[in-house]
């Protein structure tokens, strides 16, 4: 059977394959090697198509470009990352005598996942002009060697990866390089797709019949930095301005809205007037959701009258990072909205911040990288008082912000936003009682079925493991 | 002669990037090398140049999309389908004198955007469960303290566990959350910021020589 | 459908419903199988993703911050004419550069620039501004941001001042080990590592050693300061390794919650809706 190889980690897909099957790398439009079986090109082409769309010769243009990209030696390592390493050490022994900017030219500028993965040595690029660690320039010292013999190591564990089933570590590499090309529907996926039609019936089956279950307990644990920033919210004046930035769309909706209901909830019981802005294009119209739901559980008269009177849409803040100090030094510029729908007094309400600043930030943000840029981009701009409503994931991540005071409180998860709606001076309806205790269920299934599938997984590495 | 004027624009450029950096720096540094004024003036500069940027993006694919119908390309009947969806959500948009707030762009969120985007993220949970039961083994580099971690934290967030679970285990992670590991989380911000620095640094020295 | 779409004829909230749900049901084949119909999902979705956007950027950002302004008053929006010179014309300007250069390089290249070179130059000055200003932002935010107050925060701990709180001076120092750790893991990589597993650490630890004998530097310091980062790593990994096992449990609670968000829309929000209910009683009324 004719393979196409995958530019990340190099596994022999079948050529029809949209995707790789063990790191889904996208393989649409790579061309497959010559086939050994006498297949020519073009017939593995034709298999690739789709009987839906029907695929064309490439374009003079389309090889012109190949052309221009593919035949040098950077546009290989680009696109093929599994084989960077043993370019690089052919680069490295090509460059033996030169200058270390020579032959192989200045080394990447980031090596790994934001340089962090693989130590950087900015020094030795400052001094050499080359890689961080050169050794045809650099003396090798013992933390060089053990680098180097780092990085084998973690060339064996990218293939560990690759492979249906993950070997154990300290097994000899050669296996994993010599390994058998399972087929499609190889144990592995076979595994995956049973493993994942459990999860989905058994959360399914709780959402159905777990709302009849009783409550029961205390709720869910609220973890530390959530009384913080309850205290916060709960010693603002009335009429004080507090900026929201909404840093989260549909895509994780499902998760934010439950924690960021509870603390607009709390900002609109303490009439707070809100202006919200995003820098996600999903954003603004996300926050007026979510607004007119706190509304309606607070049982407030209209959407229109809380609009005029409470929130103010900033809508959405293009330019990323770059444009986020504004909001610092100048909020009064940075959120002049159209015209047509703020009326003066609330240009007037935005003008007012660049005077005094907001009573409050809260900044509610799926990804931890939003928590950062406000507190690099703007707190230090404006010294204002700021807490955060994030993912369950962003918690730990933010959490040393916490701890050297510029994050004034945080609330992450659906079960900080629970724990927080329970502070919540309000009674819950019978409806959202029960949707709680659809998603308490479903969660509880959710986090078995992990469990013991990481349980099976541990005992199916030991069987491969005393496997001759 | 056009290598030349490739390094002369080279140059330029190189002295624009840096003597815009060199404003914001120093101004939010406290440096008196330029009015802070002027730092305010390129926030503002770089809010309006996101606005064209965001649009070139849109434009960029649009083409891509052209052009793959206009050859035949594969796929090209999904691309001939974005394009008419692309068309009738801007004409919607533009059409209406509200904008996105207007009814039927408001409409296009809730029938489209939102059930398309929360569908597409909420796959990733689901193969959340594939990736726990292949990489977290105790066979594997710190598998025992990533397993430790997983399990104290499942322990501690999920209900049925949190009711079993004696208090001192909460307390415990109470206590992890908010030393141990924000230590080490610290480590990384830190670790972060110094590699924006560096590389920041090498991307100068580089660029300059 | 959300009350911001009720305005719209019932036919149309009829529609969006299902349109949503077909979308989603095609999206969401994907878990089965990389099919025709989850890519037909994915491209409708971008396709309105970006239309959506389009607008978004027109009349949330460059109508009412550009040329709202500039057609009504050109300098009437800050009341100085240098202000709106530099708030509105040269952003302008820097836009239309950019919108020229950027649709110059969509085309094909042309074998001879000509007078087209000249429009690339000019194109790269607002990419340069922009580039400018994120280097600025991404390396003073660095230090203001995270920098300076996490190696006070960490310093404080370890002298027992600010945030340091009801900690014990054991866990002080633990707190500043462990940060101390996890910078030199990030900087030097897993050395710990290779010498628990046979690696070459010991050897080259006592190579160097001895050249640094050689060199007339006293090798015991050598090999005690490597002793030293090695197993001060070591501890650092491990709470990474930690936090990373704990990163994943949060991980798997917020994702979990979108599944279970977009499974209550499937079993609930769309039965529960006033269409489902019609067609729902019509059957029934078939069947009986």
């Amino acid at each position: 059977m004719a393979t196409s190889e995958c530019p990340h980690c190099g596994y022999g897909n079948p050529v029809e394959s949209q995707f790789c099957v063990h790191c889904g790398t996208v393989l649409a439009g790579q061309k497959a090697p010559p086939a050994s079986d006498g297949e020519s090109a073009e017939e593995a082409e034709e298999q690739s198509g789709d009987e839906e769309a029907a695929p064309s010769e490439p374009s003079e243009e389309e090889e012109e470009q190949e052309d221009a990209t593919g035949s040098s030696g950077a546009g290989v390592s680009g696109t093929r990352p599994h084989l960077a390493g043993e370019e690089e050490e052919a680069g490295e022994e090509a460059g033996v005598g030169g200058s270390g900017s020579g032959a192989g030219g200045p080394g990447p500028l980031l090596r790994g996942l934001g340089g962090l993965l693989e130590p950087a040595d900015p020094l030795s690029y400052i001094s050499s002009g080359s890689g961080g660690l050169d050794p045809t320039v650099d003396r090798p010292t013992a933390l060089m060697v053990e680098l180097r013999a780092d990085e084998e190591e973690r060339g064996h564990l990218r293939r560990l990866y690759a492979e249906n089933l993950p070997t154990a570590v300290g097994a000899s590499p050669d296996a994993a390089a010599n390994f058998v090309e399972p087929s499609r529907s190889g144990n592995g996926l076979q595994r995956r797709v049973w493993l994942e039609l459990i999860l989905l019936l058994g959360m399914a089956g709780a959402l159905l019949w777990g709302g009849q279950s009783s409550p029961g307990g205390a709720g869910p644990h609220a973890l530390p930095g959530l009384e913080e920033a309850h205290w916060q919210i709960d010693g603002l004046q009335p009429n004080s301005l507090v900026l929201v930035n909404w840093a989260y769309d549909p895509a994780t909706a499902g998760e934010m809205d439950l924690v960021a209901q509870p603390l607009i909830e709390h900002l609109l019981q303490k009439q707070a007037k809100l202006i919200v802005f995003s820098q996600l294009p999903g954003g603004p119209a996300s926050a007026r959701r979510v607004i007119a739901r706190a509304e309606e559980s607070l049982q407030r008269p209209s959407r229109s009258q809380i609009t005029a009177n409470l929130v103010i849409e900033g809508g959405y803040l293009p330019g990323g990072g770059a444009s986020l100090p504004l909001l610092g030094v100048a909020p009064a510029r940075a959120l002049p909205v159209d015209p047509s729908w703020v009326d003066l007094r609330e240009r007037f309400s935005i003008a007012g911040l660049g005077d005094a600043g907001p009573a409050l930030t809260l900044v509610i943000a799926a990804h931890a990288e939003d928590v950062r840029r406000w507190l690099e981009q703007v707190q230090p701009l404006n010294g204002g008082t700021v807490i955060a409503a994030t993912s369950a994931v962003v918690g730990p991540s933010v959490r040393p912000y916490l701890h050297s005071g510029q994050l004034a409180g945080l609330v992450s998860g659906w079960d900080g936003g629970s724990a927080y709606g329970r502070r919540l001076d309000r009674a819950r309806g019978a409806v959202e009682q029960a949707r709680s205790l659809r998603r308490v269920s479903g969660l509880n299934w959710g986090v078995g079925i992990l469990i013991v599938s990481v349980l099976l997984g541990n005992a199916a590495g030991l069987t491969e493991r005393r496997r001759p | 002669m056009f290598s030349s004027r490739s390094s002369w624009l080279n140059r330029i450029v190189l002295l624009v990037v840096l003597a815009n950096a060199g404003v914001i720096i120093s101004t939010r540094l406290g440096l008196p090398l330029a009015p802070p004024a002027a730092a305010t003036t390129l926030y503002g500069w770089a809010l309006v140049l996101g606005g064209f940027a965001v649009l070139l993006g849109i434009a960029n694919a649009v083409r891509f999309h052209l052009v793959r119908v206009q050859r035949g390309q594969r796929e090209w009947l999904l691309s001939l389908l974005l394009l008419i969806v692309f068309a009738l959500v801007l004409g919607a948009g533009v059409s209406s004198p509200e904008g996105t707030t207007g009814l039927l762009s408001e409409w296009v969120f809730d029938a489209v955007l939102a059930p398309g985007q929360a569908t597409l993220f909420a796959l990733t949970g689901i193969f959340l469960l594939s990736a726990a039961y292949h990489f977290l083994r105790v066979d594997r580099p710190g598998g025992l303290w990533i397993l430790a971690g997983v399990l104290l934290m499942l322990l501690v967030q999920t209900p049925f566990l949190y009711q079993m679970v004696p208090e001192s285990v909460v307390e415990l992670v109470d206590w992890l959350l908010s030393w141990p590991v924000m230590a080490a989380m610290r480590g990384v911000l830190l670790g972060g910021a110094l590699a924006v620095l560096f590389i920041s640094l090498r991307l100068i020295v580089n660029s300059a020589k | 459908m959300s009350p911001f779409s009720s305005g719209l004829p019932g036919i149309m909230e009829d529609a969006g419903l299902i349109l949503g749900l077909v979308i989603s049901l095609m999206i969401g084949s994907y878990i089965v199988r990389d099919s025709f119909l989850a890519r037909l999902g994915q491209y409708v979705l971008v396709g309105a993703g970006l239309g959506y956007t389009a607008v978004l950027v027109w009349r949330n950002v460059l109508w009412p911050r550009l040329f709202a302004p500039l057609m009504a008053e050109p300098i009437s929006w800050q009341a100085a004419a240098e202000m709106g010179l530099l708030n509105f014309w040269a952003p302008l300007v820097l836009g239309v550069l950019m919108w020229a250069g950027g649709l110059e390089l969509l085309r094909r290249p042309p074998e001879r620039l000509g007078g087209r070179s000249l429009l690339r130059l000019l194109a790269a000055v607002p990419a340069a501004i922009l580039g400018g200003v994120v280097l600025g932002v991404a390396v003073s935010g660095a230090v203001q941001g995270t920098l300076l107050p996490q190696l006070g925060a960490a310093v404080a701990v370890s002298e027992g001042q600010a945030g340091a709180g009801q900690a014990t001076r054991l866990v002080r120092f633990l707190t500043l080990l462990i940060t101390g750790g996890v910078l030199i893991h990030l900087q030097l990589g897993p050395n710990a590592g290779a010498m628990e597993n046979g690696g070459t650490s010991p050897e080259s630890a006592l190579s160097e050693g001895a050249e640094a004998e050689d060199e007339g530097r006293p090798r015991l310091y050598r090999v005690l300061l490597l002793t030293l980062l090695r197993v001060w790593e070591g501890i650092g990994r491990r709470a990474l390794w930690l936090a990373a096992g704990i990163v994943f449990a949060r991980l798997v609670a917020a994702r979990f919650s979108l599944v279970l968000s977009r499974l209550e829309y499937f079993l609930y929000e769309v039965p529960g809706s006033d269409l489902w209910q019609l067609l729902w009683a019509s059957l029934r009324g078939a069947g009986s």
